[in-house]
């Protein structure tokens, strides 16, 4: 018996063919489909061909592996599928990562947000200066000097 | 380009606490996020599997093996070695003619006048004035209340931190030992009593109404038996001091129906670390991931117990550990009722992966204690 496949339809007009237990990793397809009441195409305005690609990518490796051997994941392929995770996102450039931020929680893929969001943390946040952490995120500047100074006066232990 | 804001709570939400305060200096727009009191819930459970300890002294003379679950917050405060009750990341320090709540974390803290105490002397195992106090948070509407009582349990007084006055409470239905902690476990404070009977008393930090709980304590009736909240439930941690040296750990289920042992630990066989035995108790602290018990002695060591291989680790000798401690970043609000919030001013922290210190001056105005 051939596996049901879902049509989704990138903001760009770009097609994607997946799998149903694919796609299904988002909560947010679910309800579109019932919405549409249709088999046609699942449009997702606010996601670029490129970005659901790399949704795709990153569903497609975790349904085999929720998948596989009577649903439980033996050690190894954890391992395994966090260690895929990292240089999943390491190849991403910054806007890339944004987007993709912005995907999942659209998408409402949970474990694939988390991991955009841990990623953003570690490698973008933490261990920077303030001014790179605004640079980063284009994070306007709300203080005046005086109450920045104040601010980072009340905690100065953290910048040791 | 830019994260929405939204996304930046999640974001911050996973970063180690240092870069969190630090990050605080941004915007107002993150240091509002960082500082409410949603974000302090869901870092909470965000960080679950980690275990955190409020201990007193000065990490650089202390020798603490962390590992990679374990943390400790340091305290440099005399006020801190009294006894004390925590709940939600809050310490409620009861001191003569004052009740202190004090966050380790922010360093701030709120004190309300107690009036005169009957008796002035002051044992370290007893609050001042023989109080019997609780301190916790009502569930319903997210304030910390604390609560105390005279061994006339006719003299029974709850103040609300948010707005700061002592109001009276009907009294409770069974007279309450003042020489034994509470503990408070999900929206009401427990407190355990001996004699005359054998009784387990709540109250709803909400309706603020007392109750005899229906469950018994378990059986055996040891002075040294301690009420603790151990993850989330009611637990008593007994010591064995008479016949065989154990500690046995009792939980209570939720429905306030049974109790259950879930550690039995014969120390004789696996320490020979007190020589005074019969004069050790401890009291329950923690559970780690890995079921592991973190318990203290009376002398507040801390001790970590591996049931899988029935051992048992000091990784801190030399350290007191006060209580276990969650990580709560919301800030004080003045009480309504008047008075102001205090902070502790700093100085000379130093935060490592696994030992941080937060180490406090203590202001001029406490020390006339």
């Amino acid at each position: 018996m051939s596996k049901k496949n879902i049509v989704l339809k990138s903001s760009n007009g770009i097609i994607f063919e997946v799998e149903e237990a694919v796609a299904l990793q988002s909560e947010t397809i679910p309800y579109m489909i019932e919405d549409d009441c249709a088999n046609d195409t699942i449009p997702l305005a606010n996601v670029t061909g490129d970005i659901l690609a790399l949704v795709i990518e990153y569903c497609k490796k975790h349904v085999v592996v929720a998948d596989g051997d009577g649903g439980g994941s033996s050690s190894s392929s954890q391992e395994d599928l966090k260690n895929w995770d990292a240089q999943f996102m390491n190849d991403l450039d910054q806007s890339k990562i944004f987007n993709l931020l912005l995907a999942a929680d659209f998408l409402n893929i949970k474990t694939l947000f988390d991991l955009t969001c841990q990623f953003v943390a570690d490698t973008m946040i933490k261990g920077k200066s303030v001014e790179e952490v605004r640079r980063t995120l284009n994070i306007e500047k709300d203080y005046t000097s005086e109450e920045e100074a104040k601010a980072r006066q009340e905690n100065e232990w953290a910048f040791k | 380009m830019s994260v929405a804001d939204d996304m930046v709570e999640d974001i911050l939400l996973r970063l180690p606490l240092k870069s969190i305060f630090r990050f605080k200096t941004v915007s107002k727009q993150w240091k509002a996020t960082v500082e409410s009191r949603w974000f302090a819930e869901r870092r909470a459970s965000v960080k679950k599997g980690r275990k955190l300890f409020l201990a007193v002294g000065d990490e650089s003379e202390s020798r603490f093996e962390g590992d990679a679950e374990t943390e400790m917050v340091y305290l440099r405060c005399e006020d801190a070695t009294r006894p004390s009750l925590t709940c939600n990341g809050l310490v409620c320090i009861p001191l003569p003619g004052w009740v202190k709540v004090l966050n380790p974390l922010t360093g701030e803290f709120l004190r309300f006048p107690s009036g005169q105490e009957v008796a002035k002397q002051w044992w370290h195992n007893v609050f001042p004035g023989y109080w019997a106090m609780g301190f916790g948070k009502d569930q319903v509407n997210g304030s910390y209340k604390i609560v105390r009582m005279l061994s006339d349990p006719n003299h029974c007084l709850i103040l609300d931190i948010s707005i700061g006055e002592w109001r009276e409470l009907s009294p409770p239905p069974c007279e309450i030992e003042s020489d034994r902690k509470s503990a408070c476990v999900n929206g009401s404070v427990y407190w355990l009593n001996m004699f005359p009977k054998h009784k387990l008393l709540a109250l709803d930090l909400h309706t603020e109404e007392f109750r005899v709980v229906s469950a018994d304590p378990p059986p055996r009736r040891r002075p040294a038996a301690q009420i603790v909240n151990l993850e989330g439930r009611l637990a008593i941690g007994e010591t064995n001091t008479t016949g065989e040296w154990k500690l046995e750990v009792w939980c209570m289920d939720a429905q306030e129906e049974t109790w259950t042992m879930t550690y039995n630990i014969l120390l004789s066989s696996i320490t020979t670390l007190w020589c005074r035995w019969h004069k050790t108790y401890f009291t329950p602290l923690a559970v780690s991931e890995g079921g592991s018990l973190f318990f203290t002695d009376n002398n507040k060591t801390l001790f970590k117990y591996y049931p899988d291989t029935d051992s048992l680790r000091c990784p801190s000798p030399g350290i007191c550990v006060v209580s276990p401690l969650v990580e709560n970043l919301v800030r004080f609000t003045p009480p309504t009722g008047g008075g102001y919030v205090f902070k502790i001013t700093r100085s000379g922290q130093v935060i490592s992966s696994f030992v941080r210190r937060v180490q406090f001056g203590i202001p001029n105005v406490l020390l006339t204690l």
